[in-house]
């Protein structure tokens, strides 16, 4: 009799422990995702700073007075390359501050582009043109990125908040992540239209 | 009675303004139903005339290239950002191959009046967003602005076509895929029977004296004949060390009153044009470009 209820024990304690490896491994595959979709995010960032040299050069072309749009387009880029965030423990302060250099970007480009309403020669220029193609399509693409980033970072979230996984979340350390905020109107992205 | 005859009007002008609406999941993609066909036209925009030629240009793109479109002809769509609207159709429709995400999605919406493409992460480089741009302002922006859709859809779908067979894309696991893998279970079952025979006749060709190989037939002999039941005795020689074994052989033959066939019956019809094509899931990043006019 002993013996029937040791083993029931036993085999109870090897349930929980492959659950609680089962729910382990689904978290570092979700946090993997999350930090995936991170880099997906900075990539299309970066492709936006990258974007920013040749836009200005461009513009300077024909229209060399407006220097403090100028200066405000390449100063809000330094700044905001300068920042980094790891999605392995970002903090929702950190994707704050993040969000609000990248967001400075998007301001200062939108006075850049607006210049051109005063250059017509500039706006027709083809070089020009195919710039501000490519700034709406990267502006398009962080858009994406940036809700499969929110997608990824809930699914996560929601899955180490559920009761029974949070105590193994908590055993093994996993933190909410944050998530992008929905833009105010001051700050909304520059949407570039012809 | 006043009441409901209010709210049956109601809903019949809710049902009759939110059918001119449309949402992503409102558009069927056609070519599941047809593999030729890519354009869906519900409000009947286009004319069938330019539906076809579309759709004949975007055949010959998936031929040679693999790249995938849908082409969506609406009115006023929900929600009304196009760039929103064909991002959520595209990959709610999963338009190119997962592998390769070479989708593209072309909407036109003449309520909001614009024009949008959606490229797959797999054809961003063939089809960069400046270059969308430029086939929009060159070929259809012009003709959109006189409200000539078909027209501006034609020659859009013909300089994408171009710049598609230019581009020297090509997507490895294009069509052929799928048939590639039909190709190699076919060939295993193939080869699993033809082993299960060369077995099978080793089996029966081995000398049970010396074990080689070698037991050739010398005679054949029918014992019986009845009832649909031949028994035979067929007697080997072995050609290596000159033993003589014999077998006993039952087969069945037709006695000819079991069935009568009527020759083969070729059922199912045929026709109704091409079989369904397929979407394989591909994902979409933000690519391409829109314009309004």
């Amino acid at each position: 009799m002993k013996k029937k209820s040791t083993w029931i024990i036993i085999a109870a304690i090897a349930v929980i422990v492959i659950w609680a490896i089962k729910v382990n491994n689904s978290m570092v595959t979700m946090e993997e995702n999350v930090s995936k979709s991170w880099a997906n995010v900075e990539n299309v960032y970066q492709r936006r700073a990258d974007l920013i040299p040749n836009l200005v050069n461009t513009v300077k072309g024909y229209a060399q007075h407006e220097t403090s749009t100028f200066e405000a387009v390449v100063n809000a880029r330094a700044k905001a390359t300068s920042i980094t965030v790891n999605p392995e423990n970002m903090t929702a302060d950190q994707l704050k501050e993040f969000q609000k250099a990248q967001n400075e970007i998007g301001g200062a480009l939108g006075r850049l582009i607006a210049i051109s309403e005063s250059y017509p020669e500039l706006k027709a220029n083809e070089n020009f043109k195919e710039l501000q193609a490519q700034l709406e399509g990267t502006e398009n693409r962080i858009a994406v990125e940036r809700k499969n980033f929110n997608d990824e970072a809930s699914k996560f979230n929601t899955y180490i908040r559920k009761f029974p996984q949070s105590i193994i979340a908590g055993m093994r350390g996993f933190e909410k992540k944050p998530y992008f905020e929905a833009e105010e109107g001051a700050n909304k992205a520059p949407t570039v239209q012809f | 009675m006043k009441k409901t005859l209010v709210s049956v009007i109601l809903i019949l002008l809710y049902g009759f303004i939110s059918a001119k609406v449309y949402k992503p999941a409102d558009i069927t993609p056609v070519h599941l139903q047809d593999r030729d066909r890519y354009t869906s036209n519900p409000d009947g925009i286009l004319s069938d005339q330019a539906v076809t030629r579309i759709d004949a240009a975007f055949r010959t793109v998936e031929d040679s290239t693999g790249v995938q479109t849908l082409v969506a002809v609406v009115g006023d769509i929900d929600p009304d950002d196009c760039f929103e609207f064909t991002h959520q159709l595209a990959e709610k429709v999963g338009v190119g191959r997962s592998s390769s995400n070479n989708g593209l999605v072309i909407m036109l919406s003449t309520g909001e009046r614009c024009v949008q493409f959606a490229t797959g992460y797999g054809i961003e480089g063939v089809l960069p967003d400046a270059i969308c741009k430029r086939v929009q302002e060159r070929y259809m922006n012009p003709h959109f602005a006189n409200d000539e859709w078909d027209e501006g859809m034609i020659a859009g779908a013909e300089a994408l076509k171009e710049i598609l067979l230019k581009g020297e894309y090509y997507d490895d696991d294009g069509d052929d895929s799928d048939a590639t893998g039909v190709l190699y279970v076919f060939l295993g079952i193939m080869l699993l029977i033809i082993g299960l025979v060369v077995a099978v006749y080793r089996k029966s060709r081995k000398c049970p004296k010396c074990g080689k190989i070698a037991l050739k037939q010398v005679s054949i002999s029918t014992i019986s004949k009845h009832n649909g039941v031949k028994k035979e005795l067929l007697t080997f020689k072995c050609s290596h060390c000159g033993f003589i074994t014999s077998r006993n052989r039952t087969s069945y033959y037709s006695t000819g009153t079991g069935s009568h066939g009527s020759g083969p019956h070729i059922g199912g019809s045929f026709g109704g044009g091409g079989f369904g094509g397929s979407y394989g899931g591909g994902h979409f990043g933000g690519g391409g470009a829109g314009s309004r006019f």
